[in-house]
């Protein structure tokens, strides 16, 4: 698109009247888009009471957090972690090496 | 429900509205022509800008729980999702984004630009706004053209008065620059 008319501008543009915008107002549909986007899945139904679901929602929270805790805790359990044999040695039992 | 004749604070509407979307059919009233009228302006098509104003509605239903008093109207809020439903609609549509001028609002303009842009036509004004992003010429047309103070346009686009008041100044200074070397 060039520089020179990137917009559509008009001039002098005619105003509706008050009535013809009245004529348009249609809360009955608004509110009807709003409450099916609202309940139209679980979800999008408890979001809408978010704001009354804050004990709900610390307590899915506090599950969920114990809930991976106890079971990092079983699996590493189940699973010890393998003892890795290193070799140690005790230099004062070891035999002395004088000057052959 | 409000049947005697008294004045109800914004807030108070939007509480109840909060309680229960029903009651935002008062807010939808009130505020209805404000937006239409904003949203006419810059898709010189009327049901388009009804569309737009209702999916604006709908978007502020959906999210008024999020709305905080913080000192600026809940008109300025409305403004902000119409702007962004407009600039989707844009987008998604990838249409030319119109821009409605009335004549007698063209004169200040000029007055913001060089002496000799005040002997340039109209027309010479106009193609100059076409050197400009959608946000820049938002940033006209609430300045110029709709006769916003710096304070409801930081409202609206949700900056700082300072910010919007140096947005503005680049802007003009870009349009200065475009007419110089035309």
């Amino acid at each position: 698109m060039s520089d020179d008319n990137k917009y559509d501008v008009k001039l002098n543009p005619k105003k509706p009247n008050k009535e013809d915008i009245k004529a348009r107002m249609d809360f009955e549909g608004a509110y009807k888009a709003y409450t099916h986007k609202v309940y139209r899945t679980p979800w999008s139904r408890f979001q809408r009471h978010a704001s009354k679901n804050n004990k709900t929602m610390m307590f899915i929270i506090l599950i969920i957090v114990v809930g991976s805790l106890l079971f990092i805790e079983e699996e590493e359990s189940n699973n010890p972690p393998k003892d890795v044999k290193t070799e140690q040695v005790d230099s004062l039992k070891s035999p002395l090496k004088l000057n052959e | 429900m409000f049947k005697k004749k008294e004045k109800i604070s914004e807030e108070k509407l939007i509480i109840l509205a909060k309680r229960d979307r029903k009651n935002f059919r008062y807010l939808y009233t009130k505020y209805y022509e404000l937006i239409f009228l904003f949203l006419l302006r810059r898709t010189e098509n009327e049901n388009l800008a009804q569309d737009i104003t209702q999916q604006t509605f709908i978007k502020a239903m959906l999210n008024i729980e999020k709305f905080e008093f913080k000192g600026f109207p809940f008109s300025s809020w409305l403004y902000r999702i119409s702007l962004n439903e407009l600039n989707l609609h844009y987008r998604e549509t990838k249409k030319k984004r119109c821009i409605s001028i009335d004549q007698s609002e063209l004169p200040e303009l000029a007055e913001e630009l060089p002496s000799e842009a005040k002997h340039l036509s109209n027309e010479d004004l106009i193609k100059s706004l076409n050197g400009l992003t959608d946000g820049e010429v938002t940033l006209i047309e609430m300045k110029y053209f709709e006769k916003r103070s710096h304070k409801e346009i930081s409202e609206i686009l949700g900056i700082t008065v300072a910010n919007a008041k140096v947005k503005l100044h680049r802007v003009i200074k870009k349009m200065r620059k475009r007419i110089e070397v035309k």
